[in-house]
């Protein structure tokens, strides 16, 4: 009874692996294909193998299946009676194959072929893997299957690849270790069997606990997409975050990454002012980078037509002006400077802004896109009044307050806390966003496009910027800025576009500016309550270009506040930080060995040691019987002394070496089993002398001299 | 199965001998020379006509020694055996007249045949090594080997050796049926001559005399000693056993063994000697159960299942 039990157990984990292995299949498919209710096959592919498992009469066993899917047709296709199935299934193919080639079958004659494909497969993974203890095909198939999917199609396979790994190599051991059982019944499965759960956890504790590297190829998928793409919009729905950008990219879902800087010409402008070109706005900051606020809020005004859009409440001076684009590439939205009135182009298309995003598209009158290359349009140049700003009441707007302040529950504390030190001691809004502006032109930020890191699954793009590699570039000083700003109850929104460019000629009074791929910017517009959005530069290297001036009442020294003044700032954040750390110093060292030694320290030392454990025990026949051969080396006494202990220690090295002697066996018919094996009679000559040495009467006729040659030999033999 | 070592050459001479008149039976030559050399008897249990009155001959031919054959028959007397007194009337003496015993190879043809009585005449006469005919007690000639054979297949009128006396025997052995190719060389040797006329004498009594009690000499380890008391033991608790081997058991299986080590040139037992002749010793002292035939369980397959079992010793005494 016990027998059958540890049976059916053996029996179970080969069809388990199999049936898991199959149901890997199922779970992509409701992402890549419009295949609903999975749960249904899994279930179906785990009975197949519990069937398969019961070893249960064929006919019993396909009665079971044939009655599940019966079942499951009447279940998901809700047919009132089960009975009447059969002749809707053979109604729904004649009438299939009566449509013609291009019809399709109906659902429930798809469903049911799905069915016979997978009770069909089922029967060949049981066949490969219980059967034949084969894992290879079946599993490196699946691998790829898996590799497929997540390179082409929506679909992650993250998960699904570490759990094939972890599994798969175990099933791999487990499953080689039962094909070398049947091969050799005294093969000490035990050991094989704790081998294979131990290597695949160790490994993968190893690989947990370790640091990962990035991905060291770039996306193939990405790479021959941008290939073919246009310079601007290229990795639009790029997959992996970790791609190098170039120039203006829409998806920020996921900032970091290296930059690399492109040279070519997106648009031409003719303009007087000076200003920034603006895209969009985006609000919702994720930790990994920003999503656009869901709205459906959209503006549409026609060419030539008048934006009503209140950019600023008229506390801020504005003038007018007038600028002329001419793009490069045919884009579906414009770039147009902050205070835009009225947008005029040759083409009929009529503007649609997203007032969330506050983008604006440009569409025919069916509100499909229509790209154009040529524009004109008119802005009003704002000049802000520091005084105003100052006095600008805290927000109230809750709406406003609620969208612009959201930041992410995963927000280290310390991020706060050092908005909080920068802030302090400054008494109004204004001066505490200033104060955070000025924050980054500190020596310790540096721009940066390569060496640019992107944040782990468990780390905050700001947080890891702000801390950890201080160097980045307008994506990294720029969110940062708004989380800071927002942390700090104060609403921001981050924008993104393109600086002014580079500037070419002037003519009559009109300055040519060049916009290029690597101009793509990205900064700060903050919330005053009053006077509206106003952009701030926090990025190095990068000057505010609008005007901010100071009302009659106003010191002086804030004239130019867009200018970097590095001297004013360090002190607070800077003194705070040293004071902060200093009573880390009286601590114990076991406490901050204590802190150092996280559970992923303990784990990569216990990997580590195992591994090391696992090469002295999996090396043993090289170092071991090298060892006995020293061992017994030293000993130089030519007596039944030495070849007892050494013949002994000879028979336990043959015995790990895999030959053993089975306890009724003699050593003569033991030492004849060595020397077939060995291809020698070396063992059969010393056997003879130990003979002599354990049964004679008298041990003076041993050559001990050829003995310990024989002896020495041998063990030289079990060397591997 | 034989032991992988050569014969001590003046043995190796004799198997050589008897080969050329019994083709493919070595291991049943040395059993025998093992039963020679270590003063015991043996029992050749087999079927008419497989070769057993050839090999006592060619034994007692290699030797020089006289062979007598006693074909036993129900109406056998013990004084068929031993011999008689009879009255000379010239000297007016009793006179003994001695009977087929005497003799130093005797073959003792279908004993089980006779009645007890006769066979109790013989079984004491191997065991005593002598005769005592009208009180006077004569030492019978040395070497002494007395080869029974019994045929295993007509019970019928038969007198069954009780297990007392079948335990006289030092081993019980099989002919056995020649292979084909064995069997042709047979035919072939057998064509032109009688093979046996051709034979003649290798070794000389006292040689085998002198080998006899070097037997003595042959070291028996206290590690071997144990080996063999453990199968013996092992035998008396064997599910399948009626009655194990007695003690009497293990001295010849000990005897044997040291006759075995000697034939093959070694002055002392290893236990491949002992597992060699345990079958041959052993398995016709053992009563088996009679319900142990249901499970296809004979006394050879006991022994089997005792040398399985039995670890063999590989270290000295600790």
């Amino acid at each position: 009874m016990r027998r059958l039990g540890t049976r059916m157990l053996s029996a179970m984990l080969p069809n388990a692996l199999a049936a898991w292995l199959l149901t890997e299949w199922l779970w992509p498919l409701e992402d890549v294909t419009d295949t609903a209710h999975i749960r249904v096959f899994a279930a179906f592919v785990a009975l197949c193998f519990g069937m398969y498992w019961l070893r249960l009469p064929i006919w019993l066993a396909a009665l079971g299946k044939a009655g599940y899917i019966w079942w499951a047709l009447a279940w998901l296709f809700s047919f009132h009676s089960a009975p009447s199935l059969p002749y809707a299934l053979w109604r729904d193919g004649v009438a299939w194959l009566q449509g013609g080639r291009l019809s399709m079958p109906s659902d429930a004659m798809r469903t049911f072929a799905f069915f016979l494909l997978l009770w069909a497969i089922s029967f060949l993974f049981h066949w490969l893997i219980v059967q034949k203890k084969r894992w290879f095909v079946p599993y490196a198939l699946t691998v790829g299957y898996i590799a497929v999917l997540d390179t082409f199609f929506p679909y992650s396979g993250n998960d699904a690849i570490v759990r094939l790994v972890a599994l798969g190599f175990f099933a791999f051991v487990w499953l080689h270790g039962e094909r070398l059982q049947a091969k050799a019944p005294s093969f000490r499965i035990g050991a094989w069997r704790a081998a294979a759960l131990f290597i695949p956890a160790a490994a993968l504790a190893a690989g947990y606990a370790g640091p990962k590297l990035p991905p060291q190829w770039p996306d193939p998928v990405a790479f021959i997409r941008s290939d073919h793409a246009q310079p601007e919009e290229t990795n639009d729905d790029s997959p992996s975050p970790d791609v190098a950008k170039v120039g203006y990219g829409q998806n920020d879902s996921r900032l970091g990454g290296p930059f690399i800087a492109d040279d070519t010409v997106v648009f031409t402008a003719k303009d007087r002012g000076l200003h920034y070109w603006r895209i969009e706005t985006k609000d919702i900051y994720t930790g990994k980078g920003w999503e656009v606020f869901p709205s459906e809020q959209v503006r549409s005004f026609a060419n030539g037509e008048e934006l009503k859009y209140e950019w600023w409440s008229d506390q801020v001076e504005t003038v007018e002006q007038k600028a002329e684009i001419e793009r490069r590439d045919q884009g579906f939205h414009l770039v147009y400077p902050l205070g835009l009135r009225q947008v005029e182009a040759a083409e009929p298309v009529v503007y649609r802004m997203d007032v969330a995003a506050e983008k604006i598209y440009t569409t025919d009158d069916r509100a499909n896109a229509f790209p154009i290359g040529k524009y004109s349009l008119t802005y009003w140049e704002p000049d802000f009044p520091i005084a105003a700003l100052r006095a600008a009441p805290p927000v109230r707007d809750p709406l406003l307050l609620k969208r612009y302040t959201q930041l992410p529950k995963t927000l280290p504390q310390r991020v706060r806390d050092l908005a909080k030190q920068i802030a302090a001691g400054e008494q109004t809004a204004y001066d505490k966003v200033r104060a955070i502006e000025q924050y980054f032109q500190l020596g310790q930020y540096t721009y940066e496009t390569k060496d640019v890191a992107v944040p782990k699954e468990n780390e905050d793009y700001v947080d890891q910027f702000l801390f950890e590699t201080k160097r980045g570039y307008c994506d990294n000083f720029s969110t940062s800025m708004v989380v800071l700003v927002r942390s700090l109850g104060i609403p921001a929104r981050w924008v993104k576009g393109y600086t002014s460019g580079r500037l070419v000629s002037e003519q009559d009074g009109q300055n040519l500016y060049e916009i290029r791929n690597h101009d793509a910017h990205a900064w700060v517009e903050v919330y005053f309550e009053g006077i509206g959005w106003v952009p701030f530069e926090p990025t190095r290297g990068f000057v505010n270009p609008y005007a901010f001036s100071l009302s009659q009442q106003n010191e002086e020294q804030q004239a130019q506040p867009s200018q970097p003044e590095p001297q004013e700032q360090p002190r607070v954040p800077l003194e705070q930080l040293i004071k902060r750390s200093s009573p880390e110093q009286d601590r114990h060292w076991w406490e901050k060995l204590a802190d150092s030694w996280s559970w992923k320290m303990a784990l990569s030392v216990f990997a580590m040691l195992a591994a090391l454990g696992g090469t002295i025990y999996t090396t043993r026949r090289k170092w071991w019987p090298r060892l006995t051969l020293l061992r017994f080396r030293r000993r130089q006494v030519d007596s039944p002394e030495w070849l007892v202990p050494a013949y002994l220690a000879l028979l336990r090295q043959l015995h790990d070496y895999g030959l053993k002697r089975k306890e009724e066996e003699t050593l003569r018919q033991y030492a004849i089993q060595v020397d077939r094996l060995f291809e020698t009679d070396e063992m059969e000559r010393l056997t003879k002398s130990y003979e002599q040495a354990v049964y004679g009467a008298n041990s003076s006729r041993i050559n001990f001299r050829e003995a310990r040659q024989l002896w020495e030999n041998l063990i030289k033999r079990t060397i591997s | 199965m034989t032991i992988h070592e050569p014969l001590l050459p003046p043995f190796e001479k004799v198997v050589r001998n008897i080969e050329q008149v019994i083709v493919g039976k070595r291991e049943v030559i040395i059993l025998s020379l093992t039963a020679l050399l270590a003063k015991g008897h043996v029992l050749l249990e087999d079927v008419p006509g497989v070769g057993k009155t050839m090999l006592v001959r060619a034994l007692a031919k290699s030797f020089n020694v006289e062979l007598k054959r006693i074909q036993f028959t129900p109406d056998l007397l013990p004084s068929d055996v031993i011999g008689v007194s009879v009255y000379n009337p010239k000297t007016q003496q009793f006179e003994y007249k001695p009977g087929p015993i005497v003799a130093h190879i005797v073959l003792a043809d279908e004993i089980n045949r006779t009645s007890p009585k006769t066979q109790s005449a013989l079984l004491e006469a191997m065991e005593e090594g002598s005769v005592t005919v009208d009180g006077v007690t004569r030492a019978l000639p040395q070497p002494f080997l007395v080869m029974a054979t019994q045929n295993p297949i007509e019970y019928e009128g038969t007198y069954p050796l009780p297990e007392a006396q079948l335990d006289r025997f030092l081993v019980k052995l099989h002919m056995g049926y020649p292979s084909p190719d064995e069997e042709i060389e047979m035919l072939n040797r057998l064509e032109k001559a009688a093979p046996l006329s051709e034979i003649g004498p290798v070794m000389l009594l006292d040689e085998l005399l002198a080998l006899q009690r070097k037997v003595m000499d042959v070291h028996v380890s206290h590690t071997v000693k144990r080996y063999i008391v453990e199968l013996v033991q092992q035998s008396r608790q064997h599910e399948a056993v009626y009655l194990g081997v007695s003690p009497r058991g293990s001295v010849a299986l000990m005897k044997a063994a040291q006759a075995y080590a000697c034939i093959h040139g070694r002055d002392f037992v290893i236990p491949d000697d002992v597992q060699q002749l345990a079958p041959y010793v052993l398995a016709h002292r053992l009563l088996i159960r009679p319900e142990a035939q249901w499970d296809k369980l004979d006394a050879d397959a006991v022994i089997r299942q005792l040398l399985a079992r039995t670890p063999v010793p590989v270290q000295g005494r600790r």
